[in-house]
């Protein structure tokens, strides 16, 4: 027994996987295996977060990193293997000990702080002496920790940051000795971010809590954890201290290759005419005097952090929610109403921010999804209001082909698909018509490192090509990665502009988070 | 008329296309669960006729008899297809948009009503010229009515499941209103209309009781299938039932499409009141108001919205309505039974639908 599985992990492609001790300290799982139906999503895979260490969890969307954490939690039972805790089985008595941080928080907005911590843990009613005195507690709790927070704030008047130390702070209040953030940086500000790993590592060092962080992008994992352990495909395939590994190390195990992360630039053209302009685009409250050129064969990112205007930004060049001052220009022509049908008329490919209430409808097929801004004109529309089943047909085999969406079928629901070939459905439709200007917004959200590598090298492709792209994001990577120019939005307002690379990321992500630089490499 | 179970179930969407196999297990999925509620239906009938002391086979033989039995039992069978076919289609065209319309009877009625004016309203003399003028009129009467709602829900996001239900009150109000001033019979002892005259009735086939509504029934089953599968209307319906915010954000402009979807079941409605009142009634009364609207949401769903399918249970609701009837003339059951086996494959294919969504 002891050989043979000792034999499987050599021949596995694993580096090392520990040895767990279940009587170890910390949390121990041992050779997890679990499945739905016929499709095994995790095999054979042990992990161990001691007491006192970051131990990051890294791996793509359907790798089973969530299933792993839901077996931690107790959320869904193991087919196989053991967890203990502390050299003790885990049962309902000392779960507890183990807390999740859910990436969409699990707070009631419109109460305090401390009513937060105190719901479904004090029956009758609450009064003024019992929120007091948890307010007492909260604070002190802060004082210990570092995590500065205000237990009489209400949870909707608090930043996402805020929050997120809310509900760090409740799980310890509760008793937890090891903590499980799932992506907990995928929406803070740069700067909040290095605030939140470094708090997360002084909890680890401080108060021997044991973590596990969840998350996406490679380099807090080098700047944050101790550990770092790689699922793939339902395995492990890595487990190793973070001293002796790479970002490219690390990104080869994830995808199982070679990824180039960055982009191969073609030979860059000097770029052409101005393609988009937005002259004084104002939204009460929302856009203050934005004015953006962006050129043919020329991608302008447009940088900022959720809430301070890009997805007004969005909005506005789409045609969905009307500027109150100022015009927009595409190839040099103002374009009078601007609605979804005008714009695009006027040639812009917009791959939206929300790829399932904009960009996909779920239910529908890979066919019908393709060809819904283009219904209405030929080679779908026919005379007298008819349209052609098989141009449909024609547009989704050929897309399907061209971008290897992975389908059984041109008709198979959007839904079924992952993530990555969702946004290869939608760029597919965008980029068919070769438009000359694109909107493109947060195009990798919530992707695995393999389908953002496809994204950034289609948009190059067609940035290549000639196209003018406008780029709103906030993965500072996508932006450094992809751009020629970098403006950022802060607030509703162009606070900063870089012009040619190599970026300054400190620069544009000080900018991000509200700090005035006024740079100016051009 | 229980309007309480009929409102619309969120269904799987039915697979689209697909070939060869893939094609036959699709239709097979999609006809499993009306097949599934049919037998349950049934069954459910038998106990209730064992209780009420007859036998379930006799029983089920009678009522078969009296559906497709002769020439007179599939001419009775047909004709009361029809309405229900016609407004079953307006509902599934509404139903699309996802402007769930219950608005039928109300649809129905007024295009009842604007028959009944116009024919005995204006000098028109001929059926020639009677036909087309009450076929135009009344399906603009219901679309109008419709068309409330639709555009009550496309500008201003009225809930249209309330909206068409008040405005069939509206309308069977103005019914009665119609039967008792304008459209009295003044030799009538009960509030109705006179009886409209020979040459405005419906021609019927010869030697059958199977009028030429039949025929509209019959044409607007095929056309209603092209609407939806091969128009930019249908395709855009598609897109706005299942994410309005998608289509809108890819140009479609939801609010055309979704009044459209209005204006279609309404005339739809509209025209399937008119053939009743000129093929069947032949005078308007407050009992033409009968909840046939609701039935005809019954058999919408029953057929998952598919035209063809819409026939199938048309034909089905039809035929134990009228085997209801028979069987309570010859073995002293009541016909209620019917309606109650209705009411029971309705609920299968609820529940149906909900555990082969979880299954998925």
């Amino acid at each position: 027994m002891m050989t043979a599985s000792a034999l499987r992990r050599t021949a596995s492609d694993a580096d090392t996987v520990s040895d767990t001790d279940p009587a170890a300290p910390g949390v121990v799982m041992r050779n997890i295996r679990r499945a739905f139906g016929d499709n095994v999503v995790l095999r054979d895979v042990s992990l161990h977060v001691r007491p006192g260490e970051v131990h990051a969890l890294l791996g793509e969307n359907g790798a089973g990193k969530s299933t792993l954490m839901r077996i931690l939690t107790g959320l869904l039972p193991a087919d196989e293997g053991t967890v203990t805790l502390d050299g003790a089985e885990l049962t309902e008595g000392n779960r507890n000990r183990i807390a999740m941080v859910h990436q969409h928080f699990m707070l009631v907005p419109n109460m305090t702080v401390a009513e937060n911590f105190l719901l479904g843990r004090s029956r009758g009613i609450v009064g003024r002496n019992r929120l007091r005195a948890m307010s007492r507690e909260i604070e002190s709790l802060a004082e210990e920790t570092g995590l500065q927070c205000d237990p009489r704030a209400r949870i909707d008047s608090l930043s996402v940051g805020e929050q997120q130390r809310v509900e760090i702070l409740r799980a310890l209040h509760q008793g937890a000795h090891y903590l499980l953030l799932d992506e907990p940086t995928a929406n803070l500000a740069p700067p909040e971010v290095d605030a939140l790993l470094s708090r997360i590592r002084d909890l680890a060092a401080n108060l021997n809590v044991g973590i596990v962080l969840i998350t996406h992008h490679l380099e807090e994992v080098l700047e944050a954890c101790d550990r770092v352990s790689v699922l793939r495909g339902g395995r492990l395939v890595a487990e190793k201290a973070v001293a002796d590994v790479t970002t490219a190390e690390l990104a080869r195990h994830m995808v199982g290759r070679e990824v180039g992360l960055g982009v191969r630039r073609a030979a860059t053209s000097p770029p052409g005419a101005t393609a988009l302009e937005l002259a004084g685009v104002s939204v009460p409250g929302q856009l203050h005097d934005v004015n953006l050129a962006v050129k043919a064969g020329e991608l302008v990112a447009v940088a900022g952090v959720e809430g301070n205007g890009q997805a007004t930004l969005e909005d506005v060049v789409s045609g969905l929610a009307p500027a109150t001052a100022g015009v927009v220009r595409i190839g040099g022509e103002v374009v009078e109403r601007l609605t979804p049908g005008t714009v695009r008329a006027a040639g812009v490919g917009i791959v939206p921010s929300d790829r399932y209430t904009r960009g996909l409808a779920k239910a529908l097929g890979i066919d019908v999804n393709l060809s819904v801004d283009s219904s209405a004109r030929p080679p779908v529309a026919r005379r007298w209001g008819a349209l052609s089943r098989k141009a449909i047909r024609d547009r989704a085999v050929r897309i399907i082909e061209a971008l290897s969406v992975k389908a059984a079928s041109p008709s198979v629901p959007v839904g079924t698909l992952s993530g990555g070939h969702a946004q290869r459905v939608v760029l597919g439709r965008v980029l068919d018509g070769e438009p000359d200007v694109l909107l493109v917004a947060q195009p990798t959200r919530g992707l695995d490192v393999g389908a953002t590598e496809f994204v950034w090298a289609t948009l190059e492709q067609h940035r290549a090509r000639g196209a003018a792209i406008m780029l709103i994001s906030s993965d500072l990577d996508e932006i450094c990665s992809l751009a020629d120019r970098v403006v950022v939005l802060y607030r509703g307002r162009i606070v900063a502009e870089f012009a040619d690379g190599p970026f300054d990321r400190e620069a544009i992500g000080s900018a991000m988070g509200g700090r005035q630089i006024q740079e100016n490499a051009a | 008329m229980n309007a309480g179970t009929l409102t619309a179930p969120p269904a799987p969407p039915a697979p689209s296309d697909g070939s060869g196999t893939s094609r036959v297990r699709a239709a097979a999925t999609a006809a499993a669960v009306p097949l599934l509620a049919v037998m349950v239906g049934l069954a459910v009938g038998a106990v209730l006729i064992v209780l009420a002391g007859g036998s379930p086979l006799e029983a089920y033989g009678t009522m078969l008899d009296a559906a497709l039995g002769g020439d007179t039992q599939l001419g009775r069978l047909l004709t009361g297809m029809t309405p229900l076919v016609l407004m079953g289609l307006g509902y599934a065209v509404a139903y699309r948009t996802g402007f769930v319309t219950i608005g039928a009877q109300g649809h129905y009625d007024v295009g009842a009503i604007t028959a009944t004016a116009v024919v005995l309203g204006l000098p028109l003399g001929s059926s020639w010229v009677a036909i087309p003028v009450v076929a135009v009129t009344a399906a603009a009467a219901g679309a109008l009515v419709g068309a409330v709602a639709g555009v009550l829900k496309a500008r201003l996001g009225v809930n249209e499941i309330i909206s068409s239900l008040m405005l069939n009150y509206l309308v069977f109000y103005g019914l009665a209103w119609a039967v008792r001033k304008p459209l009295a019979n003044p030799n009538g002892f009960t509030p109705e209309s006179e009886r409209i005259p020979e040459w405005a009735q419906l021609a019927t086939f010869p030697g059958t009781k199977i009028h030429l509504g039949v025929l509209v029934a019959v044409l607007a089953v095929p056309a209603v299938w092209w609407l939806m599968r091969s128009t930019r209307f249908g395709f855009a319906s598609q897109v706005v039932g299942e994410s309005p915010t998608v289509a809108a954000a890819n140009g479609i402009d939801v609010a055309r499409t979704v009044i459209t979807a209005s204006l279609i079941s309404g005339a739809l409605g509209g025209i399937a009141g008119a053939i009743m009142l000129l093929g069947s009634e032949f005078r308007l009364s407050l009992a033409i108001s009968s909840g046939i609207g609701f039935t005809a949401i019954v058999v919408a769903l029953l057929g998952r919205r598919n035209p063809f399918g819409i026939v199938l249970a048309a034909a089905l609701v039809s035929g134990l309505t009228l085997g209801g009837q028979a069987v309570q003339r010859t073995q002293e059951i009541p016909a209620s039974i019917g309606t109650v086996v209705q009411a029971v494959m309705i609920l299968t294919v609820l529940v149906a639908n909900r555990i082969v969504e979880r299954a998925r």
